[in-house]
């Protein structure tokens, strides 16, 4: 398959590699039809993740068509429309118990790799080195995806565009996690609060109800070609 | 011999071959996990021996985060980490995780050895 590979500081191209396989019983295939690219991208991009090699596919944000499950997924079929969030959970510790996702116990198996640079391990996210599990990323025809009846969001309505809900992959929920969990001041704006690229998000006096985000970037488009 | 406790209630260790005390939190009951304790295949250290050596122990976690695992075996400590590792996982997920740089689920090697984030191509 075709793919977007990190090749070295400041270097991305689209190369061939392999098809993905299911590794587990909890694997799903995803054949993508849309994948993002954000600012957190431009850390890899401009190196300063390491642990980032030559030949790592990139993007944690993707979604498409269940092509192929492992055994032990049994709330998904093929054929499924998804949309796939970046963070890789198992569903089963304790901290997915609790819905910390993001910090999933079990699914990054590079976890002793971080907790020497950071103290604290995350869980596994989707081409985004080998501190956060080494997973191959979206940009590419097909994805691995890992713990298929945890994370994938079915997408049951047809007449959602991939551009309508893409986004439920980690941009939209990032920021509505962010509007949570600011400190509320009275309406006043607090900036700087998405990854990367400047956002600026305006909260109201209620918490959560009134919590809205505006992105006032120019909007991302994909390069042509590229994603869907 | 050396301890301390990690993000994912792994107990970190020396690199050296000798003595290891570390630990592992699994949210299983401890019926649970003393059986499968018993059942898994461990690499560098017979699990029968290290128990009637009072070598293992099985103790309730706080907060009903299940049951903590403490183990004193001698290795490196790397080693018996991703051994423990691998049963928290298989115990609570019924899989190991493997990506596309580290196929081989936990494995300290592979710290250093790191493949490419791509698939590996041939057989699984």
């Amino acid at each position: 398959m075709r793919a977007t590979v990190w090749s070295g500081r400041n270097t991305v191209q689209v190369e061939n590699v392999p098809d993905p396989q299911i590794l587990n019983s909890r694997d799903a295939i995803v054949k993508i039809t849309s994948t993002t690219i954000c600012g957190s991208d431009l850390h890899l991009y401009d190196g300063y993740v390491p642990t980032m090699r030559s030949g790592d596919i990139l993007r944690h944000e993707f979604m498409g068509e269940i092509v192929e499950m492992g055994a032990d997924v049994k709330n998904r079929s093929l054929g499924d429309r998804v949309v796939v969030p970046f963070p890789i959970a198992c569903g089963k510790c304790y901290q997915c118990r609790r819905g910390m996702f993001s910090i999933c116990e079990n699914s990054n198996p590079n976890a002793a790799l971080a907790e020497k640079l950071w103290g604290h391990a995350p869980g596994g996210i989707y081409g985004y080195s080998s501190l956060t599990g080494g997973y191959a990323g979206g940009q590419a025809e097909y994805a691995r995806v890992p713990f298929a009846d945890v994370g994938p969001i079915k997408i049951e309505n047809s007449d959602l565009t991939d551009d309508q809900v893409l986004f439920l992959s980690d941009a939209f929920p990032t920021r509505v996690l962010r509007c949570r969990r600011v400190r509320h001041q009275g309406g006043r704006r607090g900036r700087g609060l998405g990854r990367g690229r400047g956002r600026t998000v305006r909260h109201g006096e209620r918490k959560d109800a009134r919590c809205r985000a505006r992105h006032r970037d120019r909007p991302l488009r994909l390069p042509p070609g590229q994603g869907a | 011999m050396r301890d301390g406790s990690t993000s994912h209630g792994v107990g970190m260790t020396d690199e050296t071959d000798t003595d290891v005390r570390t630990a592992v939190t699994i949210l299983r009951s401890e019926d649970a996990v003393r059986g499968a304790f018993a059942d898994s295949d461990w690499v560098g250290f017979d699990p029968y021996t290290a128990e009637s050596r009072g070598e293992v122990r099985f103790t309730p976690a706080p907060g009903e985060r299940g049951t903590e695992l403490h183990v004193t075996v001698n290795g490196r400590g790397s080693d018996v980490n991703d051994e423990l590792r691998r049963f928290k996982a298989r115990l609570e997920t019924g899989v190991e995780p493997r990506s596309d740089k580290t196929p081989e689920s936990f494995a300290a090697f592979r710290q250093i050895l790191q493949r490419p984030a791509q698939p590996k191509g041939g057989a699984a």
